[in-house]
């Protein structure tokens, strides 16, 4: 069984995107659409790396980061935003984020990044 | 500092689409209307900006440019109809445009945070308030670009 990512983006078309991506790479992939329904279902299907957004409806993405790792201190996680100011980066890193990319999302960058926490 | 504010949106646009969607836009017009505007806009996108301003953005196509622009997202899939994905895709696009506009906005001194896109459909956009409307051209069509303040900007 491949390794599992859990993707997390209240946009639709951002988590078919990633999951197509990834499952063609014969990685499992979950979807989440909130901060909050990420934390749940990290719980349960425990990944072995979680993309993450910021700017989500109910529980935002840097909060979701820490409620993960309060769970697991060794989560990988990597944020995949459109917010790219400096402030976000570093919010997002200080939480414990792995690394951050910028949106608009290139496949060949996530899979890149994917690959190099993953392995 | 009003007009300083707007052309970050305005740059915004003009970016994010040509990273994305290797679209290039020409802003043929941007306008100030102190009592507020109407105009036609079958699709509307909306944002709410709050801390160095308050105030909303709103992105304005008609269906053929929400079409293309989900068609790109969507790896070229041809697209016919308005769908939740293709609201997903123009959120996805706005999103991405706000983004860039904030990280714009926070190099000049302005902190703000902004709200996740709300997409709707109908015949208009209008407003009773002061706002500034950028119009582009690009080989898609017309898009054109609101921008409303509540408040004032204030430099750090």
């Amino acid at each position: 069984m491949g390794k599992k990512i859990l993707v997390v983006d209240d946009a639709s078309v951002v988590r078919m995107t990633l999951k197509q991506l990834f499952e063609s790479y014969h990685y499992t992939v979950l979807e989440a659409e909130t901060g909050e329904e990420a934390v749940q279902k990290y719980q349960s299907f425990k990944p072995d790396l979680v993309t993450m957004d910021i700017t989500m409806p109910d529980m935002d993405g840097i909060t979701a980061v820490k409620e993960i790792l309060k769970l697991d201190a060794k989560a990988k996680i990597i944020m995949c935003s459109a917010l790219g100011q400096s402030n976000k980066v570093k919010a997002a890193v200080e939480a414990g984020a792995k690394t951050f990319i910028v949106k608009p999302l290139h496949p060949e960058r996530v899979l890149t990044t994917v690959k190099k926490y993953l392995d | 500092m009003d007009s300083q504010i707007v052309n970050q949106f305005v740059r915004a646009t003009s970016s994010v689409f040509g990273q994305v969607n290797n679209v290039s836009m020409l802003k043929t017009d941007l306008t100030y209307f102190p009592d507020g505007c109407s105009f036609p806009a079958p699709v509307s996108i909306g944002l709410g900006v709050a801390g160095g301003f308050k105030g909303q953005f709103f992105i304005l196509m008609d269906e053929e440019v929400a079409f293309k622009a989900a068609s790109v997202t969507l790896g070229g899939k041809s697209i016919t109809a308005y769908d939740r994905l293709v609201e997903s895709a123009i959120g996805e696009l706005s999103n991405m445009i706000a983004g860039e506009a904030s990280k714009r906005l926070l190099e000049m001194g302005l902190d703000c945070e902004i709200t996740v896109p709300t997409v709707s459909r109908g015949k208009e956009f209008s407003t009773a308030s002061a706002c500034f409307v950028g119009k582009f051209e690009c080989d898609w069509g017309e898009l054109q670009l609101a921008v409303k303040f509540d408040s004032r900007a204030q430099i750090k």
